[in-house]
């Protein structure tokens, strides 16, 4: 009898772990824990534009679209967070920047190396100095436009994707309209993108 | 046998005895061995007319349908969840409800009393409905189909929730209505399961490939699923987990992703083929040249290969290499060529090149042969290994190098070309000064 009951204990623990295990999956991808994640995910950007920071970025945006809001008006509000920081961040996409960076001549009427090679080539202290300067610069310059391309690739990836969770979860009833107007008035996003926000709802 | 029962019968009479009762009594109840009446009995049509002294004729035989015989259709017990490309089998029953028609003979010596009486007799018959023709219906998505029987089998080529209606028309036969009777219909329900899967870098233009680039996206739906929707992959990652859509991000290296879409009572799966970069090509776009010198470059646009997948998750960078040289390149001998900064891609797929990087490279051969107007022959050839990386994970080796190549040909063609990675140019030493 004992033994019955013990097997009985152990049953309901394992069936109380699993529903739990359950609970935890489905509570990943709740509204509040996206929530939670998105001041990190953000800040993550604000303080580090690198490509790597925008791949994090990618994936939670990877999450937010795929994710059915529990709460329409928190889930919209984490939406307009994730674009204010894009519309923040978005820049020119300029800079004629090389993978291979051409030295200046080898001092006057020196050698004219090839692009990349190393900096020790060069003999004349102010070309290699230029030199170095310059690879530096292309470097930087290359990190900016790539961080920017990224930028703008993920742009039309959360656009796109907040665009379908209007279309999906809001009406052009006036009830609708109401809540995502004041969503939108408090948040910090241009009058451009308000509007091509206000856009996808109306009939 | 006869002795056997004799000689039994002598040592035990009274069991014998009692054997032979119980037989006979059986025999008697069953009716074997009691005398036929003339009266009607249930379900036989030639009934005849409780009678024993007299022949009784009979004058007229009447039926009536008393109630008509009816089918009803049973709904299928089983709703098969399947995966898309596989069968789906639904069977409808029916349950048969027979009629009752009341048979009246009269005789022609009815009125007669006393012994030669013969009243009239009533029958009642129990017909079964024929069925005159069953078929079914069948859709999900935009599929539809339709077969004649109970049973329908086919295999849908569109995802969702379907579902299967039986239809049955029967006849009774006279006296009853002999009109063609609905039976109505009966519906089955049925999931057809199928992972949409859409790439989510637009080139190149095929996004429903299942041949896709190293660390690429492909957006995934559980279509049909029913109830929670469980996503895994044997390689790379899913985000999220759960839910009827998920975001497929493609390992860093080779491999065969399997991702597994579970649901209640079963999972589908569908499975990505992950290629790695194999080569850099590039197409030139600018090309450089200074009068009257050995001076020849150009700009290519650089893309990582295949054209077939997307490697907007990789970067490509050039390693250390030796310049070897001579003629009138002879100053670049030995000069070494260093490691450079990484070259993201644009996300950006060329037809016949590849996945654009974000920078062009720049080739130029010239060493002292950009002062020597008396040029002649020479060469200047630099293998590079290069290498790729997806979303910042270990540096992987392209399995050829890259040789950058320049060569004057000298008197009397004067030719000067440069190449590199499938791109090149020429030009002759007189032809004028251009410079990107």
């Amino acid at each position: 009898m004992r033994k019955a009951i013990k097997l009985i204990c152990l049953a309901n623990a394992i069936c109380a772990m699993a529903m739990n295990h359950g609970m935890a999956q489905t509570n990943n991808n709740s509204t509040s824990s996206l929530s939670v994640r998105m001041e990190h995910q953000l800040s993550v950007l604000e303080t580090n534009k690198t490509a790597e920071s925008i791949q994090q970025l990618r994936a939670y945006i990877n999450t937010l679209r795929n994710t059915q809001p529990d709460n329409r008006k928190e889930q919209t509000r984490i939406w307009l967070e994730v674009l204010v920081v894009i519309d923040n961040n978005l820049g020119e996409v300029n800079g004629d920047f090389t993978w291979n960076v051409t030295p200046p001549p080898d001092g006057e009427k020196g050698i004219q190396y090839p692009p990349g090679v190393t900096p020790e080539t060069l003999k004349d202290p102010v070309a290699r100095s230029n030199y170095v300067a310059a690879v530096r610069a292309n470097n930087e310059g290359t990190q900016k436009k790539d961080f920017q391309l990224k930028l703008r690739s993920l742009n039309e990836r959360a656009s796109q994707s907040f665009e379908q969770y209007l279309k999906s979860f809001y009406t052009s009833s006036e009830m609708d309209k109401k809540e995502l107007n004041e969503i939108i008035d408090k948040s910090k996003l241009s009058a451009s993108r308000k509007q091509q926000i206000l856009d996808c709802v109306l009939p | 046998m006869s002795k056997i029962v004799l000689n039994y019968a002598g040592r035990r009479p009274i069991l014998l005895a009692l054997i032979m009762a119980t037989i006979v009594l059986g025999l008697l109840f069953s009716g074997w061995l009691t005398p036929t009446p003339g009266r009607a009995q249930p379900s036989q049509q030639n009934a005849q007319p409780n009678v024993e002294t007299t022949n009784c004729v009979t004058a007229s035989t009447s039926s009536n349908c008393v109630t008509a015989g009816s089918i009803n259709l049973v709904t299928p017990t089983n709703s098969p969840v399947v995966c898309m490309g596989s069968g789906i089998s639904l069977s409808a029953s029916y349950l048969v409800t027979t009629g009752q028609v009341l048979v009246t003979t009269t005789y022609t010596n009815a009125g007669n009393s006393g012994a030669d009486a013969c009243p009239d007799t009533y029958a009642t018959n129990y017909p079964t409905p024929t069925i005159v023709s069953n078929w079914w219906t069948a859709g999900v998505g935009s599929y539809s189909t339709n077969g004649q029987g109970l049973t329908a089998s086919f295999t849908p080529t569109d995802c969702g929730s379907g579902s299967v209606t039986f239809y049955l028309k029967y006849q009774n036969s006279a006296p009853c209505d002999t009109n063609v009777q609905s039976a109505g219909s009966v519906s089955g329900s049925f999931n057809v399961v199928d992972i949409h899967h859409a790439c989510v870098f637009t080139t190149p233009t095929n996004l429903s490939r299942t041949t896709i680039g190293v660390g690429e996206e492909v957006d995934l739906t559980a279509c049909g699923a029913p109830g929670t929707v469980i996503w895994t992959t044997s390689d790379g990652t899913v985000s999220p987990t759960t839910g009827a859509s998920t975001t497929l991000t493609a390992p860093n290296r080779k491999a065969t992703a399997i991702v597994t879409a579970s649901y209640s009572g079963g999972s589908c799966t569908l499975g990505f083929s992950v290629i790695e970069p194999t080569a850099i090509n590039m197409l030139r776009v600018l090309v450089k040249h200074d009068y009257n010198t050995a001076t020849i470059g150009m700009k290519p646009h650089v893309f990582v290969a295949p054209d077939s997948v997307n490697f907007g998750a990789v970067s490509v960078r050039e390693l250390s290499a030796t310049f070897l040289a001579g003629g009138v390149y002879t100053s670049l001998n030995g000069n070494e060529h260093g490691t450079t900064v990484s070259n993201p891609s644009t996300g950006q797929v060329w037809t016949g090149h590849g996945t654009w990087c974000v920078n062009d490279d720049e080739c130029l051969v010239s060493g002292f042969g950009a002062y020597n107007p008396a040029h002649g022959t020479g060469y200047a050839v630099c293998s590079i290994p290069c290498q790729w990386q997806c979303n910042n994970s270990s540096w992987v080796g392209f399995p050829n190098t890259s040789d950058e190549t320049g060569q004057s040909s000298g008197a009397p063609s004067n030719k000067l070309t440069i190449s590199k990675d499938g791109a090149s140019w020429s030009c002759s030493v007189y032809d004028p000064t251009c410079s990107y």
